[in-house]
């Protein structure tokens, strides 16, 4: 047999060398488990020649008599679309053409408990697939409740579902990782509310995490991080984390991975439907940022920037986005009162905290006024390398008070000299109602940023930098200031307005609302709405 | 077996193709940093911004700072009662107009003082600093950053 020649051979390399590191694919929530909620591998949704063209080519609508909400995010792996309903059913759909390959469970059968709870989307064990899911070994991993009568009664307790990508069937259903033993209202343990809902899975080595947390604060849980054999689905021995010992610090984000660790957030401890605690839980990992040991659960550091005294309910929803800066590993987040903090990876010291308010060491001191309540900002934010794009309260937060960014995306360069250059551009989002929830996690690639609306858009916007430095305009970091010269006197900076190189509505208007992210992967955008369905967009 | 009994086409195979894997397993691994860095001025032509602001800042008092009126109304027993917001540029002064009744001062953020008839606060957002009526407060920002506090202004009638 004739062998390859040096050319071939080096060729074959490079171009795997080009391709390895870059997957086109979209295996989880936020993109990988550094939750950046960005696409390196670069293509027509990239070039901002290419995006204007931006229109959908199919949409998915589940089987007749099934309905529900996708409130989870899709991920894409080898032209394929898997996602899961409200209404109970994981779905594998064709991202060529949007055909239903697949469904789990059969139609009929979803996976839905029979505990009501509080009713809407805040059930104890009727949530059915909220859950984005994550991709390992030929298998899609998600969570939801189980019917089965033999588990709690069937009152909708949680495991994680792992199924075969190929054709939908179980490869295991893990041990229970969220336990429902109770349907009443404001009771507390020993009867508990655990859900998985909102936590996307975090396939990191030989495991499977999910956060757990609770159903509308009635009552808060004892937040934990799970862990399960990947394997098999069961517990994995020797991992344990919760949040405090009574209740409070729900894991409502899918955990991000940081070497041998895990980092995420955290909710609030002080108050719930069965009234406040006092004294405060200790250990208190509430409303924190927290990175644990991924083996064993054991805390490595903490940061909580809101102090128990002012724990006016302003739980951590959004989860970690690591970035890889030029100065840096940090893990980044916005808390739900809208401050944006970015801490170092390794040691949890807070670089910097966005606006710049409680001084030193980013925390607030107990007491005095404040505005650290249940508002809206709760979505991740997305990295391009020293860029972080996010829905935050911005400059004005201070002054304006918690409505101030929402509808409105800001990028902020992480690795800035000093504050001053913080917001590196800022947008009030076209086809977003401007209240909470207006707009969904952005996610990035090439420099172009794309961000769902609830008013059913796709917006695509372009960075600067990748147009030779042209914007729509110009204006003050602090909204309220309309002059460049009134602004700079004033301490603030005069940034860009980022050009919208594409706005596409959905069918349905704003019954198509649309909370979560844009998955990017080859070559394609897919969106899932409120309204009950899957888009892909492509230029 | 040595090196050098190989055919040369195979020892030039192993020396391209060793560094060549090694350097997309060093690509992979380490992924390069450009960072994107900061973006450039605005041009010269773009001076004010299409975006209005429903409460901007449009009261200048002196040189570096702003107000705005938040609130004004008649409370209890006939006082007015205004509420005022003023930002005070990094390291700037700012000389408040007399109230006419006795004043509160608020920190939001930054870094900064409250000066009337000789005697200075250093504000804080733990204990709101008051000044009696009739006093000529001038605010002084002593930080790298914006000083942002609210006013609450009583007045009698």
């Amino acid at each position: 047999m004739r062998r390859p020649s040096i050319t071939i051979l080096a060729a074959a390399l490079l171009a795997f060398g080009l391709t390895a590191c870059e997957s086109p694919n979209w295996p989880a929530y936020r993109h990988s488990g550094l939750r950046q909620g960005e696409q390196d591998h670069e293509t027509h949704l990239s070039d901002p020649a290419k995006v204007p063209a931006l229109a959908v080519r199919w949409t998915f609508t589940p089987p007749s008599g099934e309905g529900g909400s996708f409130y989870g995010s899709p991920i894409v792996v080898h032209h394929r679309v898997f996602i899961g309903s409200t209404s109970g059913y994981f779905y594998a759909i064709d991202a060529k053409t949007g055909g239903l390959i697949w469904q789990f469970p059969p139609h009929g059968h979803p996976l839905m408990g029979t505990c009501a709870g509080g009713g809407g989307t805040q059930t104890f064990g009727q949530y059915g697939v909220m859950s984005s899911a994550a991709y390992f070994d030929d298998t899609v991993v998600f969570g939801a409740p189980d019917s089965d009568p033999a588990t709690d009664s069937g009152l909708g307790s949680g495991r994680l579902w792992a199924l075969k990508e190929s054709d939908g069937s179980l490869v295991w259903k893990s041990d229970v990782v969220a336990h429902v033993n109770g349907c009443t209202p404001g009771n507390v343990a020993p009867e508990l509310h655990e859900r998985i809902a909102y936590s996307a899975p975090l396939v990191s080595e030989d495991a499977v995490y999910v956060g757990t947390h609770d159903a509308g604060d009635d009552p808060i849980q004892n937040g934990k991080v799970m862990a399960v054999d990947r394997a098999t689905g069961h517990l994995l021995p020797g991992f344990s984390y919760s949040s405090t010992n009574s209740r409070g610090g729900g894991v409502w984000n899918g955990p991000a991975a940081e070497h041998d660790s895990l980092l995420f957030t955290t909710g609030n401890t002080r108050c719930d439907g069965a009234g406040c605690q006092s004294p405060e839980p200790s250990p208190n990992r509430g409303l924190s940022m927290v990175k644990i040991d991924r083996k064993t659960g054991a805390v490595q550091w903490q940061f909580q920037p809101v102090p128990y005294d002012l724990d006016d309910d302003p739980d951590w929803s959004a989860g970690v986005t690591v970035m890889e800066t030029s100065c840096g590993r940090l893990a980044t987040s916005v808390q739900k009162d809208g401050w944006t903090y970015a801490l170092e990876a390794g040691s949890g010291s807070c670089s910097w905290q966005f606006p710049p308010t409680a001084g030193p060491g980013c925390k607030f001191a107990p007491g005095g006024a404040h505005i650290h309540g249940d508002t809206d900002y709760k979505r991740p934010g997305a990295a391009w390398e020293d860029v972080l794009v996010i829905n935050t309260g911005g400059e004005a937060l201070v002054h304006d008070g918690v409505g101030a960014g929402y509808g409105r995306l800001h990028a902020l360069n992480a690795c800035a000299p000093d504050e001053l250059h913080r917001v590196r551009w800022l947008v009030d989002v076209p086809h977003a109602s401007g209240s909470g929830y207006s707009i969904g996690a952005p996610t990035v690639t090439g420099g172009v940023v794309y961000v769902t609306t609830d008013q059913g858009h796709v917006v695509a916007l372009a960075d600067p930098l990748i147009l030779g430095g042209a914007a729509a305009g110009y204006r003050c970091s602090n909204v309220d200031f309309t002059t460049l010269a009134a602004c700079t006197v004033a301490g603030y900076a005069w940034v860009p307005i980022p050009k919208v190189l594409a706005d596409v509505p959905l069918d349905g208007s704003s019954a198509a609302g649309l909370r979560n992210e844009a998955a990017i992967a080859h070559g394609r955008l897919f969106v899932s709405t409120v309204g009950g369905h899957v888009y892909m967009l492509s230029p | 077996m040595a090196l050098s009994r190989l055919h040369p086409s195979l020892v030039w195979g192993r020396c391209l193709a060793v560094p060549l894997l090694l350097s997309v397993v060093l690509a992979c691994n380490q992924k390069t940093q450009e960072g994107h860095g900061l973006l450039p001025p605005a041009p010269a032509d773009q001076t004010s911004s299409a975006n209005s602001s429903p409460v901007p800042f449009d009261q200048p008092l002196g040189n570096t700072g702003f107000a705005r009126t938040v609130l004004h109304t008649t409370g209890p027993a006939n006082i007015d009662v205004t509420v005022r917001d003023v930002i005070v540029g990094p390291h700037g002064e700012a000389q408040l107009p007399d109230s006419g009744g006795p004043l509160i001062v608020d920190l939001l953020s930054g870094k900064g003082s409250g000066a009337a008839g000789g005697k200075t606060l250093d504000l804080s957002s733990q204990h709101p600093a008051s000044f009696p009526a009739g006093a000529a407060v001038a605010l002084k920002n002593s930080g790298d950053g914006p000083l942002v506090v609210r006013l609450y202004m009583l007045e009698g009638k």
